[in-house]
């Protein structure tokens, strides 16, 4: 640590960090300085001048901008005097001058920054009587972004968020002078899974969006902070309620993970919650579709379970129930075992429905990473699934750590969208198609230059669902020896850290397919989860799912899954139930609850805890408090955890670290030569995305990629638009050239609509999609 | 591609002269305008790929600085001067007899596309007020009736190359000062001859 130095602000001593901004220095002692540009988490423009302050230098006082000057020690700083508060009553009535002051039609309005500025600092009235600059109001810049030239007061947020943050510049100023705008190029719109942080940030209501604009008063707003489930990174957010609905969803900053960004989907997927298709009540799904009462439901289960025919029960679980439900899952299967002889129970297992399940290096051997040793590392290392469609925050955090100097190693076929961040891209030369090595580790050129003797840290995980996890295995081991190595296990979805601690034993969905025993009877309870899609294995999961005795589907709504259930019990989501969440750091984050929950639904614990009654056995909760403090028992750490009560802490807001031995079981799976690399886009059609209108169509669109000697040499393409097909699928899909890849591999997203049925064992074919022309020809 | 191949070989030289890809873009504009008289979507599109920034950044660039221009411009672009030194020296009978002539307002082009006119700030040639620049190529001391002879000159001629020796020969008057070096070449379109990035144009005669 540098030394602290003193400076003095309106007449009295503040301590400062060396290197920081009067604004910042200002701010950490508690002496707000108005600003509209400057953000703590973007580089200074000094754009707006709202920060003036006064200093004294050896000429004398002089007005300087607060955000754009470091602070030095015995330095003099005046933020209130007469000369500041002139500059700064002339820097409003200039910003004012063009500024349509349409406050009463405008959603920002009570939590403007240009409002409440005006009113703080402002010149109190205007002498501008001549006309104001026009354009056409709200034009719109994306599918879920809307513009409106005239409120902005060009303070740049949005384009050097674009630029440096997200590093998707589709936004900049246009033209000059009284002219200038924030616009896009024509037919590029300001696609970028992070446009919603601008709509945050724009300190005027320049930049809105389709889902929450004319909803609500920012003073009817009931608040809340949680933990958003859109990815493991467990990014901190603000839910925004009225009269019982959610309407936004906020960026919280929490300097351990999202330092207050969120990605489109974290921010916008929220509007399934209150869809129609939610499944208000328990249902008998065939004979026919018949509604229930959850008692009915639970006898009925109840009946399933306690029989005298041997039977093996399965639980298929998503990644989005909380900690405590997890565990109540984890008791309630322990209560099954210590009873089998009177249930005839055989087998219990618990799988995760995620493709890219492998058995992670947790053990002692290796010392786990956090996010923040992105700062602090010499080197990145990157060998895991889209970091950018999967855990977009994390994403950015690596970015900013590419800024600062940090070098990025990417290995394999995946992430070629940071190829561009990266240092050193090890594609075909380095490890195969099939993402094994194609020469020996200590042959790789630069890698010992970039990581003996270094800080690493790893963020490792499958980059394909069907992988070999022996290479990787080898390279961590590689690094382990020669490096300082910190290992980030990379597991993308929601909270399946916290199923990974509250659960004994996960195994992976590519599991239950082989060890799913047609001998006996099956009971399937799947939780959340919608394996029958997504999943490169949906065929032949829901061949098994069929052929079972009896499928239990807890869920929200019907979905590929529940269709081929017995009987379906709604649940909750994120913000209708209270519990913790653990990101892939085992951070611990508190969800909390601000909705009810719709109809009959209710938490997955509650129905376990029913369950166990239903066939005489005892539970020990009956509320989520309860579960909380059971589970935090088996932590070994006894000082920090995670209970209700410890996150409520203020000094715990951004959460707790602690974590319990984590055990996985699966089988490696390898193909010889794998032709299709599935992944995972963003955006996608899951339930909830389709049910949330504003952004249901961002995931509607069906690519594929390949490199360019891939479509005119191998496949011979002319046109991009082609009919994919294998055995009787075909499905028409747009082409994408992305020359990062290796030859012959196509990548196909396996959570867009029509993927489900393709066997990634098999060649597909693709052909010209024909023309209308020939079309009405034939 | 809206480029051809030799445009595209002429641009990877200008960005060769570069330590990063992006310093090349001012010129890159220059090639575009050239090109079309404007800058194009077509152009943006192709120099955003060529450097690698997005077509916004370069269409931010483009629309900042006049000299860049959105609407195509006529054959000749005729840039009267209105700052002061000029303006002192009648300037404004210079400009209303040019507007006269061409029946153009400021920023416009006639329908044949051989005229733009535009009133432009200083373009450094104070000591031979009143000045005009055709094709930024720049004549001084002109009167009213010079200018009209020079646009008259412009019209029925229809030379493809303007040099601005040749212009002051014929409509010139006072001069600030002799150039150091002997400017034999000139510009083609509404793009500045510059040598190094080949707008420069040779008269051949
Ligand atoms: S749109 Fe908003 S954030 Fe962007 S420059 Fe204008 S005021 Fe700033
Ligand atoms: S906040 Fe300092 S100039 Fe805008
Ligand atoms: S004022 Fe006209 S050239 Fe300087």
């Amino acid at each position: 640590m540098t030394d602290q130095i003193k400076i003095n602000v309106n007449g009295s001593e503040i301590i400062s960090e060396p290197d920081q901004l009067i604004i910042e220095a200002c701010e950490d002692s508690g002496i707000h300085i108005p600003r509209f540009c400057w953000h703590k988490r973007m580089d200074p423009v000094g754009m707006c001048r709202m920060c003036l302050v006064e200093i004294e230098t050896p000429r004398g006082k002089a007005l300087v901008p607060s955000c754009t000057t470091k602070v030095s020690e015995d330095l003099v700083v005046d933020t209130e005097s007469d000369v500041v508060k002139k500059a700064q009553e002339g820097v409003l009535e200039f910003l004012l001058i063009n500024h349509p002051l349409d406050c009463p039609v405008c959603d920002k309005a009570g939590e403007c920054p240009l409002q409440d500025q005006t009113m703080a600092y402002g010149p109190g009235e205007s002498r501008f009587v001549e006309d104001k600059r026009h354009f056409e109001k709200p034009i719109p810049i994306s599918e879920i972004i809307l513009l409106d030239r005239e409120r902005c007061i060009l303070c740049a947020r949005c384009t050097r968020f674009s630029d440096e943050i997200s590093g998707d510049p589709l936004i900049e100023f246009i033209q000059r002078g009284n002219k200038t705008q924030v616009n896009t190029f024509p037919d590029e719109p300001f696609r970028s899974y992070f446009s919603g942080n601008t709509v945050q940030i724009c300190p005027v209501g320049a930049l809105t969006s389709s889902s929450y604009r004319f909803k609500a008063r920012p003073w009817d707003l009931k608040k809340v902070s949680s933990t958003s489930n859109c990815s493991s990174v467990g990014c901190s957010v603000e839910l925004n309620v009225s009269q019982n609905k959610m309407l936004r969803i906020l960026g919280e900053d929490n300097e351990y993970t999202n330092q207050g960004w969120l990605s489109d989907k974290g921010r916008y997927n929220f509007e399934y919650l209150h869809s129609e298709k939610r499944i208000q009540s328990p249902l008998l799904v065939n004979n026919p579709s018949k509604e229930l009462s959850v008692n009915e439901s639970m006898e009925i289960i109840g009946d399933q379970i306690h029989t005298d025919i041997d039977t093996n029960i399965s639980f298929i679980i998503g990644h989005n129930s909380t900690n405590e439900e997890y565990f109540a899952l984890n008791s309630f299967i322990n209560s099954l075992n210590e009873n089998k002889q009177e249930t005839s129970i055989q087998d219990l297992n618990v799988y995760i429905s995620d493709d890219y399940l492998h058995e992670g290096y947790f053990d002692d051997s290796y010392s786990l990473g956090q996010i923040k040793d992105l700062d602090s590392a010499d080197t990145i290392i990157l060998w895991s699934q889209d970091i950018k469609d999967n855990l977009p925050t994390l994403y950015l955090r690596i970015k900013q750590a590419v800024k600062k100097g940090k070098k990025l190693i990417i290995f394999g076929h995946t992430n070629t969208a940071m190829k561009n961040l990266s240092e050193e891209y090890f594609g075909e030369e380095v490890v195969s198609k099939n993402f094994e090595f194609n020469i020996e580790i200590s042959d790789i050129p630069n890698l010992s230059r970039l990581i003996n003797g270094k800080e690493v840290l790893a963020i490792v995980g499958k980059s394909s669902p069907i992988q070999n996890m022996e290479p990787v295995s080898k390279l961590i081991n590689h690094l382990n020896k020669n490096s300082n190595l910190k290992i980030l296990n990379c597991f993308a979805k929601g909270n399946t850290f916290g199923a990974f601690q509250n659960l004994d034993l996960v195994k992976g969905i590519n599991d239950f397919v082989d060890e799913f025993d047609n001998s006996r009877k099956n009971l399937i309870f799947t939780i959340g989860s919608n394996p029958v899609n997504n999943s490169v294995y949906s065929q032949k999961i829901k061949n098994h799912l069929i052929s079972a005795d009896y499928v239990v589907a807890l869920d929200l709504f019907k979905n590929e899954t529940t269709e081929l259930a017995d009987i379906i019990l709604p649940t909750t989501s994120f913000t209708e139930k209270e519990g913790t969440f653990t990101n892939l750091e085992m951070r611990t984050l508190m969800q909390n609850k601000i909705l009810p929950a719709p109809g009959l639904s209710l938490n997955e614990w509650e129905y376990w805890a029913m369950l166990l009654g239903k066939i005489g056995l005892e539970q020990s909760y009956d509320s989520e408090i309860q579960l909380n403090s059971l589970l935090c028992e088996g932590y070994t750490n006894k000082d920090n955890l995670p209970s209700f009560d410890n996150l409520n802490k203020p000094s715990n807001l951004d959460g707790i670290m602690n974590s319990k031995p984590i055990k996985i079981e699966t089988k490696n799976n390898r193909l010889e030569n794998l032709e299709i690399l599935f992944v995972h886009r963003l955006y996608g059609d899951t339930s909830s995305q389709i049910n949330s209108p504003s952004i249901s169509m961002l995931g509607s669109e069906r690519f594929i990629e390949m490199n360019s000697a891939t479509f005119y040499g191998s496949y011979m393409l002319i046109s991009n638009v082609v009919t994919l097909s294998q055995d009787d699928n075909s499905i028409q899909v747009n082409v994408n050239i992305n020359d990062s890849l290796p030859d012959n591999l196509l990548v196909i997203p396996i959570n867009r609509r029509g993927f489900q049925n393709l066997d990634p064992e098999k060649k597909v074919e693709l052909e010209v999609a024909r023309s209308r022309e020939q079309l009405s020809v034939s | 591609m809206s480029w051809e191949k030799e445009l595209v070989e002429k641009a990877n030289e200008i960005i060769e002269l570069y330590p990063e890809k992006r310093s090349a873009l001012g010129p890159l504009l220059y090639l575009a305008q050239e090109k079309d008289g404007h800058i194009s979507n077509d152009s943006i599109v192709e120099i955003s790929n060529l450097i690698g920034i997005t077509e916004v950044q370069v269409k931010s660039v483009a629309s900042f600085y006049s000299m860049y221009k959105e609407e195509q411009t006529g054959k000749y672009l005729l840039s009267v001067c209105k700052s002061i030194s000029c303006e002192i020296n009648d300037s404004r009978s210079v400009i209303n007899s040019v507007k006269d002539f061409t029946g153009l307002e400021n920023y416009e082009t006639d329908t044949d596309k051989v005229f733009t006119f535009e009133e432009v700030e200083c373009i450094g040639a104070c000591g031979g007020a009143p000045a005009v620049q055709v094709n930024y190529e720049t004549v001084e001391g002109l009167t009213p009736e010079k200018s009209i002879q020079m646009c008259e000159w412009l019209k029925e001629e229809r030379p493809n190359v303007i040099v601005a020796e040749e212009l002051q020969d014929k409509f010139g008057g006072i001069k600030s000062f002799d150039w150091a070096i002997k400017d034999n070449t000139g510009s083609s379109y509404s793009v500045p001859g510059f040598q190094n990035i080949g707008t420069a144009k040779e008269k051949s005669k």
